[in-house]
């Protein structure tokens, strides 16, 4: 079975990365070590970069998906708004695009040596739309994936898969005509104790975004980092209620969505 | 009572009672069918409906400093004269049901904020019974991991002072997650004077916790200090530790982490027994004006603490002061003679370096209150 869809991690992209990585390593209760990115490497952070001054670069946390082909991957969104940057993650099969909104996504190929061969599984990322619809479409054909619909979902979220397998979340933002807002991804860590990483965040620099709410299947949280990246917080239900979640699959047909999808492995 | 206010004030009291400030953003977020939060003054949102919305705290800033509010409605909610947080919404309420909204979150926070107090009136206990050596070392290790920070493992002291009477930023000091959660928070916070103390088992984010407590300007500048100690434990290590943290924050705007603990600097900063200033302006007498503020001969004023602080090297003093040797020379016994002492004399010149510390202090801290 094919990697491509699979989210294959994160580049963080900030200020001071080493004291960064640092910071998610204690935020994250994961094994102190010597060398800094080992620790976070396991829970699917792929590098923590200084952003280049000389050119506009990305900034934050940018999710970064496998594809069968880079190449194929940009020809499907021809006239969408979408540029490759070859300029950045030089020395990388790494590709970073941004789309017309200026918001950075990473992709590589399915046969690279830096794509994963199964997805990690502490980590999956939102798209927070102003048009979900749009977004949808441009990340399904850009990512060669499909999409469904939660039914009467309040953030009208569609739900972005290769085969049975979970590749992102896209929702609507709400109610920020007024604020000037763009849209950004939120990229999650699973963590054990929501409540309990939520303290640590808070009494440590972090910022609460979005309080902890609840999903139909999980707890999440979200935040801005010491430096001003924004990065959420997962729990997932310890009672799965994937089955009672009404979707309607692209060819309009409905089920649910513990049936289409497996979000636990 | 108009009808649509008394249904709000209902709703909102019905939902403050279910599920707090959560609540009370639901309805005021229905009421004006637009997005409302409540951040508290660090800039952590507390509340937020719909759940989803992204209210950046620099607008919510931007719309409190601007008399025009077209874009946000944001207002400042005070308990007990103390800023607690800032309730935002997306568009204007009716001025009533803006009125009856602050008032549900003053009572909601009026709560919170009682919950954080009664555990940081505890700690302050412990921690004055730690200070003054009241509480035996045993006792103060059950004290203290009765409040969650066990005091057996390595654990640092920070110690911030704003020289602002108040500020619009409070930086987290109230930490109301911890009493929306009810988890209890790993650092334990105690208000002091104009002090802040927080005690926190060591790991390596104290650097950041102390750049986060920092009051700081448009510019990134900071206009506080924060003191760090040494990692210690036990009783006597957090005696060590306020000690160090203490003096340390003494040093001027930023986080200042020393490697070890000044004996002189501590004196100085600690002593609130005796009038250190007046001693050392007696001593130092013979180089002041009558008023003791004016210096009367700057040159061996300055000559004086540039020879202390090169470790009485003669070389070095006459290198930093742009001097001859011999003009030094001339210069330490004009001060020899003046002062009545000796620089062979380690009782002397310990007195001298003292004085001259406990001066520099007095003039920091007249800088830093004008």
């Amino acid at each position: 079975m094919s990697n491509a869809g699979y989210l294959n991690g994160a580049l963080l992209f900030t200020r001071e990365p080493d004291e960064a990585s640092t910071y998610y390593e204690w935020l994250l209760e994961l094994t102190q070590s010597d060398a800094y990115e080992t620790a976070l490497e396991s829970v699917g952070v792929s590098a923590v970069l200084t952003p280049s001054q000389d050119v506009e670069s990305p900034a934050g946390w940018v999710p970064v998906f496998v594809v069968e082909d880079v190449d194929d991957a940009l020809a499907r969104v021809a006239g969408m708004g979408v540029t490759a940057r070859s300029d950045l993650m030089q020395g990388s099969d790494i590709r970073i695009v941004v789309n017309s909104a200026g918001i950075w996504t990473g992709l590589v190929n399915a046969d690279s040596d830096e794509a994963r061969l199964s997805q990690p599984r502490e980590m999956n990322c939102d798209y927070c739309a102003l048009d979900v619809r749009v977004a949808t479409t441009t990340l399904t054909q850009l990512l060669g994936v499909h999409s469904l619909e939660i039914v009467n979902d309040l953030y009208n979220m569609n739900v972005l898969h290769s085969d049975n397998n979970l590749t992102c979340g896209v929702l609507q933002m709400s109610g920020i005509e007024a604020l000037a807002a763009r849209p950004y991804w939120v990229t999650y860590f699973e963590v054990a104790d929501i409540a309990k990483v939520t303290m640590r965040a808070v009494e440590s620099g972090s910022r609460i975004v979005i309080p902890p709410a609840k999903s139909p299947f999980n707890q999440y949280a979200v935040f801005r980092d010491p430096w001003g990246n924004i990065f959420g917080l997962s729990q997932l239900d310890a009672q799965p209620s994937e089955n009672e979640i009404s979707v309607q699959l692209s060819d309009g047909t409905h089920s649910t969505l513990g049936d289409t999808l497996n979000i636990r492995t | 009572m108009d009808a649509q206010l008394a249904h709000f004030l209902r709703d909102v009291v019905t939902a403050a009672a279910a599920t707090g400030l959560k609540g009370i953003t639901e309805v005021l977020s229905a009421a004006t069918k637009a997005p409302a939060a409540i951040f508290d003054t660090a800039g952590n949102v507390l509340a937020v409906y719909p759940e989803r919305s992204l209210i950046e705290f620099s607008t919510v800033l931007a719309a409190l400093r601007s008399e025009s509010q077209d874009s946000l409605w944001a207002e400042r909610i005070e308990v007990e004269g103390e800023d607690l947080a800032i309730l935002a919404v997306a568009d204007s309420p009716e001025p009533l049901l803006g009125a009856a909204a602050i008032a549900a979150v003053q009572l909601e926070l009026g709560r919170l904020r009682a919950r954080v107090e009664g555990r940081r009136e505890l700690a302050g206990q412990i921690l004055d019974d730690v200070l003054s050596q009241r509480a035996s070392e045993m006792e103060a290790v059950n004290r203290f991991t009765a409040l969650g920070l066990d005091i057996e493992h390595p654990f640092r002291v920070l110690i911030h002072r704003s020289a602002l009477e108040s500020t619009n930023v409070n930086q987290g000091e109230i930490n109301l997650q911890s009493a929306i959660s009810g988890i209890d928070e790993q650092i334990i916070r105690v208000k002091r004077d104009e002090h802040t103390v927080v005690l926190m088992p060591d790991s390596p984010v104290v650097n950041l916790v102390a750049k986060s407590m920092l009051v700081i300007d448009a510019s990134q500048v900071p206009l506080s200090s924060v003191g760090v100690s040494r990692a210690h434990i036990h009783a006597s290590g957090l005696r060590a530790g306020y000690f160090e943290a203490m003096s340390a924050a003494q040093l001027g705007p930023g986080v200042h982490a020393p490697d070890r603990l000044s004996l002189s600097n501590l004196m100085v900063v600690m002593n609130t027994q005796v009038d250190l200033l007046a001693i050392a302006n007696d001593y130092l007498s013979p180089l002041l004006g009558e008023d003791n503020r004016s210096v009367r001969d700057a040159h061996l004023l300055e000559t004086l603490a540039v020879y202390l602080a090169t470790g009485r090297s003669v070389t070095e003093s006459a290198e930093r002061l742009f001097i001859h040797r011999n003009t030094l020379r001339y210069r330490l016994t004009q001060l020899e003679e003046l002062l009545g002492v000796s620089f062979d004399s380690t009782e002397d010149t310990t007195d001298l370096w003292l004085s001259l510390k406990i001066r520099s202090r007095a003039e920091a801290m007249k800088g830093s209150e004008q």
